[in-house]
């Protein structure tokens, strides 16, 4: 089972009115989003950090792993906007000279990057909030009630299902690919993987005709009824 | 001493961007990373294809209602690909962007719905990507991505082109083209003070595209075998008729 997912359905907030818990955190989002406030960013953070630890009971460790997930792509943006190129010496207030240019950090970059920082870790607490307090059950009830269209719905539904239901045996599969020095070298692991990838498709071709005999012998008609 | 102590603190800041490299993600752009108008922005870009998607799905569906789950397995499908590591050069891993495959065999509107979904489900269970850059996301992983496989693989095959070759160019140039995109997508959003937008755009260009053309290579070669495998097991029959 996905770690998220997990939490998702056993922490302490998760009985709490589903709309309530959707309606708080997308607000936060994008209040996060529209206003660029340094200090509203920290309140964001460290206030959703102890309602998720101390309310809904996740460990704090946990917590901060989680919020780790996109830093490595954080940092390489981050990095990305931070430096600049120029042949002019006086725009950067930190630089160093390689040839007849410079490569430096500008006070626009430093307090563009600042911002980002902050805001990119308070809309990531603001879809923990959701992502963390929200079953998936519960949220396509809270799609339902926003009368997004029924198609939509029901793929959500039905995607979901099937990756939970592929999930494990992709991990067995891994496994037992891992066990067999599947992986040992660039030129095996490739055929590994698409072996892996084959494997899994040809499941899930076999599943899809099981399942279509189990929905005809149920009456289907084209209607999941959620 | 002041000159000395620079060049090393950069030096460092920069190995340590490559050995990041090492645990990247496909790039999704994270939460909360662009600003409110470029969000809208490709938000509202996007939506007429999502659109144009549930139609298409709606009208297949009015038919054949037993194609809604193979539409949703190949939705849980390119989820999983995402959640494949896949070794690339110098150590570094990548997964692939799944769509590829998907648009050969599905066309590519119905990818725009199915990969809509499959960000959001990124973005909730997984913590990559996100809700306020989906529409950002989904513009470059659902929307060009499948075009461009699409395309090329059609204008491949009507040269008669081998249809391994085919497979990979479609899926490596689409893999390579979601990754322009969100280069493209950053580089507009956050201008160089000093260059401006062309600085930006070299600058994104340079670390987020130039870097992946190795991946989209890893990722044009398995989805070719993995074409090759799938019409072995299942005849070429099922792989034209499997949802039009």
């Amino acid at each position: 089972m996905l770690q998220i997912d997990k939490i998702a359905y056993t922490n302490r907030l998760t009985k709490i009115n589903p709309m309530l818990k959707f309606v708080v955190s997308i607000t936060l989002l994008f209040t996060a989003i529209i206003f660029e406030n340094i200090l509203f960013y920290l309140v964001i953070t460290v206030g959703i950090a102890m309602i998720l630890t101390l309310y809904a009971g996740i460990e704090l460790g946990r917590y901060i792993k989680l919020l780790l997930i996109p830093s490595s792509f954080l940092f390489m943006s981050i990095m990305t906007i931070l430096l600049s190129i120029s042949s002019s010496v006086d725009l950067f207030i930190y630089k160093i000279q390689i040839g007849n240019i410079y490569i430096g950090i500008t006070q626009t970059s430093l307090d563009t990057c600042i911002i980002l920082l902050l805001r990119s870790i308070a809309c990531l607490s603001a879809t923990y909030l959701l992502a963390l307090t929200l079953p998936m059950n519960q949220l396509i009830r809270v799609l339902k009630t926003l009368k997004m269209p029924t198609v939509v719905i029901e793929m959500v539904m039905l995607i979901y299902r099937f990756i939970m239901m592929f999930l494990e045996e992709y991990n067995e599969m891994q496994t037992a690919l891992y066990l067999k020095f599947g992986y040992g070298n660039l030129r095996i692991s490739y055929r590994s993987i698409a072996l892996l990838i084959t494997s899994l498709f040809t499941r899930m071709m076999s599943r899809y005709e099981e399942l279509n005999i189990s929905l005809e012998v149920k009456l289907y008609n084209g209607d999941f009824h959620v | 001493m002041k000159r000395f102590k620079s060049p090393i603190f950069i030096c460092s800041l920069l190995l340590l961007t490559f050995f990041s490299v090492r645990e990247v993600q496909a790039m999704h752009i994270m939460e909360g990373f662009l600003p409110k108008g470029w969000a809208v922005f490709w938000t509202l870009i996007t939506i007429p294809f999502f659109i144009l998607g549930i139609r298409k799905l709606n009208s297949i569906f009015k038919n054949q209602p037993n194609k809604k789950l193979l539409v949703a397995l190949a939705g849980a499908f390119v989820f999983l690909l995402s959640a494949l590591k896949i070794p690339s050069v110098a150590g570094s891993c990548s997964h692939p962007t799944g769509v590829g495959l998907g648009a050969i065999m599905f066309g590519p509107t119905i990818m725009t719905v199915i990969g809509v979904i499959v960000l959001l489900f990124q973005a909730l269970l997984l913590a990559h990507g996100g809700i306020t850059t989906l529409g950002a996301n989904a513009f470059s992983m659902a929307v060009v991505g499948p075009f461009v496989s699409f395309g090329i693989f059609m204008i491949l095959r009507k040269r008669n082109v081998n249809i391994g070759v085919s497979v990979f160019f479609a899926s490596a140039l689409g893999s390579l083209c979601t990754y322009i995109v969100t280069s493209i997508q950053l580089g507009l959003a956050f201008p160089d003070p000093v260059g401006g937008v062309a600085a930006s755009l070299v600058k994104f260009l340079g670390i987020f595209a130039i870097t992946q053309i190795p991946i989209s290579t890893v990722e044009g070669i398995i989805t070719a075998l993995v074409y090759d495998k799938i019409k072995e097991y299942e005849g070429e029959s099922i792989l034209n008729e499997k949802i039009n």
